[in-house]
């Protein structure tokens, strides 16, 4: 802080500091008040402005603080005398930047930089400037600058680094100029070129141009003094040949000729220099510098050697780079441990068997989800040379083995098993082998969690006959456990986790599956003794059992479709929990069973006391996520969306920030992995999708109110972005960061539940994999991709299509619409003519066929299947067809109806069949999982809601406003027309209404005794016949049994607090908690009222609101 | 079987399993990428085979004279690899770090003070030692849950019986308790800065311990 009490613009430090003070101690009042006495002593100080707006920004008042900035930087550009300081400057571009207008910030430091040229201070905050707009062109051509200035060989590889980031482009940005420039006219293409470099700086792009090179060159000269942004310095190089190239080749001189001059001094620049070496294939030049005065850079020599390795691999000189990677492996000291480093022994057999899959940086390998085994080659190698290297890495493993002493190098032992599946790749394996090797590694370490997942990729090369034997080796080991306990229990759970692996769960029959859950339950009990004197907040032994337990009474329901044993799988965890509190695993499997169940709010409860912030509200908030946004709990659903909201948008806000102290702390290559990520997370698609559903989010909430409503599109611009997000959202590659890997196994992604279908047996097993080989990967990603992108670009049209319906309903009572003086009837019925046949094509229909298809379905000649799984989608199709058939002129089918009401027929009975459908559906809780309550929740908060704004619109209309009168003759036939389609259609919606309330009613009205009742008593096993309750009983049973001699204080206290009828009044109280919020659809105004009311209250409420509607019409 | 690397803004998306657990915390971005931007040898992460975050460790480096020093800000293992050494690995890469790269004359860590009575129990009947989680500073929290140490150490826990869990750990790990910060967590309880002399403190006055307890303020660190 010392130089910032330094006479900024000539004004002593005294009387800066008490505003500093203040500011810092966020009085903002009391340092508005130094402020003014200080600008009364310097009116003209440009400083004295900047902390004025500041203070301003601090209180809220954006308006004023921009006005007082923008003062302030006048008096900067009119007075040259006046000092032009970085003080002054970055106390302004602070406030720019808190009003996000970073643009006039930077014209502040561009204006000094041309009036000082030579002062270091202001061009380094000029380069800070272009990172935080990133705009890379500006910041390495202000880098240059500072490096001829001073020749510092930091600002080299600063500027070194903003040409890697012009390499490093987005594709997004890429394809976008792709198809510019394949389909746009030659002004056009100009222009957006121009406007990539000053915005974008997409100057690699520009090797896109390469076709139209000539003309283009021409054009853009002659243009450039037409459009305000002056031209890179490269731009017309780039234009006509490979940019990335030359760039990378710019890069490079530099970085030679000044380490011919001064050599490099620091390590990441000897890094930078080899990656963009490296980047260019010239692997034997990086390793000449390497191996030359600079690599002494690196400190340690593992560090080199590493690097060698890779480049040596690259250059296809596998031989000395297995020597270099055996050298690595064979490093074993007190501190150091790489015999244990498994990517170094990969990338060893890697070289001996002289393929380099493993090294190739291929564009298709996600650094989020990578392949679980290396995608190799089959080794081309003769079978002479392949066994000798064979022999050669056995005996180097086995020597590795013999050299290390620590029991916990397991990667000499694994690797046998890595050899013998590369073998078999080479069609020279033996399965008897790999299941000998496997046994080895099983008895060395089959006590540790991770045995399972270590030896994952090498079950699945085994046939299905060979598993079945390596699991009956398995069990025979059984016969002579290890006699410490806790390691004999650790070797049983990995029994376990073997059978659930290779899919031998799915095969035993109903009995035998329940009897093994059994065994792991009364496993569990045993164990509990070995935890008694364990701190609570430590993992317990055999903890892992209960989530095994789990699966198989998961799968028991999949099987026989008893709910007992999937009331038993909520039981058995709870109990878990009762136990231990903290168990992450346990809270997961809990909540996806409580959003299966329809219990959305218990879900939603174990979520959250998952604690998830910050970016794992990225990875993983995928767990609720999808179920909240179907939910009717609004307001725990916006919390998420604002939460995960804001994350990401402060993560956009600080990173460039962050992007620069990387840039003057040295860290050149996280400068590039920075700017990589903050794209990587702009790109997400979950991201794409909650700033999509806050907004419907919002107008859901208001739908009730017109008015509200109206407040909430304007706030959204009346759509139009969203339109736009709609259109643009083809050329947009999504990113995918959510962490699958801890979803259990019947939901293993969002888009999938196998309980929704019938048993598949092993069809679907072993667990699916999703990242078992990138071409799965690939197409599964493009999938998700794909999906991703038509729910967006549906929902996304939902905001323009709700305003436009409320304007086309009024429009069709009254001439013209007024409102915003703008919109005319005609435009409102183009404009919703156009994005109703964009949402059909979307459905994958014209518009006379999607039309042709709702009246089917309503007319009962087809049935709601002809939907598909869109058929919320298309009742909305069918509600905003009925509003712009309320405005418009075009017949909407020839030989129909023209006036319009037999849309709103349709529309009616769509709602009220598919409802009433719903209704039917869903018996009491007890019998099923109550799956098609979220999608009546939908059908009454969406398409509902909306056809309930085109009616207030109607009823508002109709009104009498004390304006012009309507026309006679045919607008007054017509307007009774539309009046008497919203009189029927009042009526029908009160009918289904009440049919909603009644049916909430009876399941709101069951006594909560009977429901508790019901759920024990599914768990109550009666004799021999095949239902569920064993496994509850075996944990039931446990309870008496429990000592503090045995168990200890701490477990014995917890149990006492365990109780099942809890949990089952737990979830009947959850569950009613949630249909109280089901009615929360209103269609009228004053609803403040509302909340208090019961769910039945609340629909009475509402259709006596539609009732007076009705008789408010004329 | 453990891959050491530094740390990527992309392990940041990877990191969920270790995360998840309860007494590990997760910063906010600006923490972690401050760490990366400034101190990208000491944030450093365990794969596993199958490409799994076995666990990580944050730490920085910082001080003046003979006060430069390596410090250890997090720890932590998943469940799935504890018992394994694996947080002793981590600790000792730190610690070369900062030795050679560096040249710091100590690597130091902040611990709890609480004493708690698990350790007899360790004694008697645990071959090894676990630790699982341990985040430093004031809002940091500890878990003994996984890694593993050697039974050698075992005689000598009967003398340290006076200290904490995790302090017993960084014990056997050479460190010693430097000194007491009196309220150094959340204002409440007191905290153990623990130290460990390297080779360029050749007398190993960094680790004499004071004799008096200080007060944060008097922290010349955060």
């Amino acid at each position: 802080m010392a130089s910032k009490f330094g006479l900024a613009g000539g004004i002593p430090e005294r009387r800066v500091r008490p505003i500093w003070d203040a500011i810092d101690s966020r009085q903002f009042k009391n340092a508005l008040k130094h402020s003014t006495s200080l600008l009364a002593k310097c009116p003209n100080s440009p400083y004295a402005l900047a902390l004025k707006s500041l203070i301003l920004e601090r209180m809220g008042k954006s308006d004023e603080a921009l006005s007082v900035c923008l003062n302030a930087k006048d008096l900067l550009y009119k007075n040259d005398s006046l000092l032009m300081d970085d003080l002054t400057l970055s106390t302004l571009q602070i406030v720019f930047q808190r009003l996000d207008r970073l643009d006039l910030a930077t014209g502040c430091y561009e204006y000094a930089c041309s009036k000082f040229p030579s002062n270091l201070d202001l061009m380094m905050g000029l380069f800070n400037c272009y990172v935080r707009e990133y705009s890379f062109v500006k910041q390495q051509q202000t880098a240059i600058k500072m490096y001829k200035l001073v020749g510092e060989e930091r600002f080299l590889l600063w500027a070194v680094c903003s040409i890697q980031l012009q390499v490093d482009l987005d594709h997004d940005h890429v394809e976008w100029l792709q198809r510019i420039l394949i389909a746009g006219s030659d002004k056009f293409v100009i222009n957006a070129l121009l406007l990539a470099c000053s915005n974008l700086d997409c100057s690699k792009n520009l090797q896109y141009a390469k076709p139209r090179s000539n003309l283009l060159k021409v054009a853009a000269v002659q243009q450039s003094d037409l459009v305000s942004v002056e031209l890179p310095e490269h731009f017309l190089d780039v234009f006509c040949g490979n940019g990335g190239e030359k760039l990378a080749m710019l890069a490079e001189g530099l970085l030679k000729k000044h380490v011919a001059s001064h050599s490099l001094h620091e390590p990441e620049a000897l890094i930078v220099y080899i990656s963009i070496l490296e980047q260019q294939a010239r692997y034997g030049d990086a390793l000449e510098i390497l191996s030359g005065k600079l690599g002494s850079l690196l400190i340690i020599e593992v560090d080199k050697q590493r690097i060698q390795g890779r480049l040596l691999a690259r250059s296809g000189d596998y031989a000395t780079g297995a020597d270099i990677y055996e050298k690595i492996l064979e490093l074993w000291t007190a501190v150091t441990y790489n015999p244990d480093d498994w990517e170094c022994f990969l990338h060893y057999l890697g070289c001996l068997l002289e393929d380099g899959s493993s090294w190739s940086n291929g564009v298709h390998n996600d650094p989020i989800n990578p392949q679980k085994s290396v995608d190799c080659k089959v080794s081309q190698l003769p079978d002479e040379v392949f066994h000798s290297r064979i022999s050669t890495s056995l005996a180097f493993v086995k020597k590795l083995q013999a050299d290390t002493s620590d029991d916990f190098i397991r990667c000499p032992y694994l690797a046998i098993l890595e050899i013998e599946r590369r073998k078999q790749l080479h069609g020279k394996g033996n399965d008897d082998d790999i299941v000998e090797a496997l046994m080895l590694y099983f008895l060395k370490f089959g006590h540790l969690a991770s045995f399972s997942s270590d030896v994952e990729v090498f079950l699945q090369v085994l046939t299905p006959d060979k598993k079945t034997e390596f699991l009956a080796k398995l069990m025979k080991t059984l016969d002579s456990p290890a006699t410490v306990p806790t390691k004999a229990l650790g070797q049983s759970i990995t029994i376990f986790k073997i059978q659930e692996l290779t899919g031998n769960l799915y095969k035993v029959p109903v009995l035998e599956l329940e009897s093994c859950a059994v065994q792991m339950v009364k496993m569990y009990c045993k164990s509990l003794p070995l935890s008694k004197d364990l701190d609570p907040q430590e993992s317990m032994y055999g903890e892992e059992l209960l989530s095994m337990v789990c699966n198989v009474l998961v799968q028991l329901f999949w099987r026989t479709r008893h709910l007992g044993y999937f009331i038993e799988a909520i039981m058995v965890l709870e109990f878990g929990l009762t136990i231990r509190r903290y168990i992450w695993q346990y809270k997961i499997l809990l909540l996806h069973l409580y959003s299966h169940l329809g219990v959305i709010s218990l879900a939603y409860e174990w979520y959250k006391s998952l604690d998830m912030k910050n970016i794992l509200m990225e990875t993983v908030s995928h767990h609720i996520l999808p179920q909240m946004l179907a939910s009717p709990l609004w307001g725990d659903l916006n919390n998420l969306l604002k939460d995960y909201l804001k994350f990401m948008d402060d993560h956009f806000r600080e990173s460039a920030d962050l992007t620069f102290l990387a840039y003057r702390h040295r860290n050149y290559s996280k400068v590039i992995e920075f700017v990589q990520f903050k794209e990587r997370l702009q790109r997400s698609n979950q991201y794409l999708v909650a700033r999509v559903e806050t907004s419907v989010l919002q107008l859901k909430q208001k739908a009730d109110n017109i008015e509200e409503e109206e407040d909430v599109l304007k706030n959204l611009n009346s759509g139009v972005h969203f339109v736009e997000l709609s259109n643009e959202i083809g050329s947009k590659t999504l990113t995918f960061n959510e962490d699958f890997h801890s979803r259990p196994w019947w939901t293993p992604t969002t888009e999938k539940n196998y309980l929704l279908g019938p048993f598949e047996g092993l069809s679907y097993c072993p667990k699916e994999n999703l990242v078992r080989n990138f071409i799965d990967l690939l197409l599964y990603t493009k999938e998700r991709e794909e999906n991703v992108r038509r729910v967006v670009e549906k929902k996304s049209l939902l905001p323009r299509m709700i305003y436009l319906s409320i304007h086309s309903a009024s429009a069709s009572l009254k001439e013209s619409v007024e409102e915003n003086g703008s919109i005319s009837g005609s435009k409102i019925s183009s404009e919703l003519k156009f994005l109703l046949e964009h949402h059909a094509k979307m459905l994958g229909y014209s518009l006379s066929d999607a039309v042709e298809v709702v009246m089917g379905v309503s007319s009962g000649v087809k049935s709601f299947e002809a939907f598909g799984s869109d058929k919320i989608d298309w009742i909305n199709f069918a509600v905003f067809l009925n509003a712009w058939n309320l405005n418009s002129h075009e017949p909407l089918q020839p030989d129909r109806d023209q006036c319009g009401r037999g849309i709103w027929h349709v529309v009616d009975t769509l709602l009220v069949k598919y409802i009433s459908e719903k209704i039917k559906s869903m018996e009491s809780l007890v019998c099923s999982p109550r799956v098609d309550l979220p999608i009546l929740v939908q059908l009454v908060t969406e398409p509902l809601a909306w056809h309930g704004l085109v009616i207030q619109s109607c009823v508002r209309s109709s009104l009498p406003s004390g304006k012009k009168k309507k026309k006679g003759g045919s607008m007054d036939q017509h307007s009774s027309l539309v009046l008497n389609g919203v009189r029927d259609s009042i009526q029908s919606l009160c009918d289904i209404l009440k049919e909603v309330a009644k049916w909430i009613r009876g399941q709101i009205d069951r006594s909560e005794d009977e429901s508790v009742e019901n759920i024990l008593s599914s768990l109550r096993k009666k004799e021999q016949d095949e239902r569920p309750g064993r496994v509850f009983h075996v944990l039931e049973s446990l309870i008496p049994s429990i000592n503090e001699a045995e168990h200890g204080g701490r477990i014995c206290q917890e149990l006492k607090t365990w109780s099942a009828l809890d949990v089952a009044r737990k979830i009947v109280t959850g569950d009613s908690t949630l249909l109280h919020f089901v009615p929360a659809l209103g269609a009228a105004s004053d609803l403040e009222l509302l909340p208090y009311l019961s769910a039945t209250e609340r629909v009475e409420w509402i259709v006596q609101a539609l009732h007076r509607w009705t008789r408010s019409l004329p | 079987m453990t891959t050491i690397r530094r740390f990527s803004c992309n392990d940041l998306l990877r990191f969920a399993s270790v995360n998840l657990d309860h007494l590990t915390e997760t910063f906010n971005m600006s923490f972690y990428m401050t760490y990366l931007a400034r101190w990208p040898d000491y944030f450093h992460v365990a794969d596993g085979p199958g490409n799994k975050v076995m666990g990580y460790i944050m730490g920085k480096v910082e001080g003046q004279g003979e006060s430069w020093h390596g410090h250890v800000t997090a720890v932590t293992v998943a469940t799935e690899y504890r018992r394994q050494q694996l947080a002793k690995k981590l600790m000792n890469l730190l610690e070369e770090i900062s030795d050679k790269i560096d040249k710091a004359y100590f690597v130091d860590l902040f611990v709890r003070a609480s004493n708690t009575p698990a350790i007899k129990m360790y004694e008697k009947s645990y071959p090894f030692l676990r630790i699982g989680c341990w985040t430093s500073g004031p809002t940091g929290a500890f878990q003994r849950n996984a890694g593993a140490f050697s039974g050698r150490y075992s005689t000598l826990l009967s003398s340290i019986l006076a200290c904490n869990m995790q302090a017993v750990v960084f014990l056997l790990l050479g460190y010693v308790i430097y000194r007491r910060v009196l309220r150094y967590y959340s204002g409440e309880e007191d905290g153990l800065d623990m130290r460990k002399a390297l080779s360029r403190d050749v007398e190993k006055k960094s680790i004499i311990p004071l004799k008096r307890p200080i007060t944060p303020d008097e922290l010349e660190y955060d």
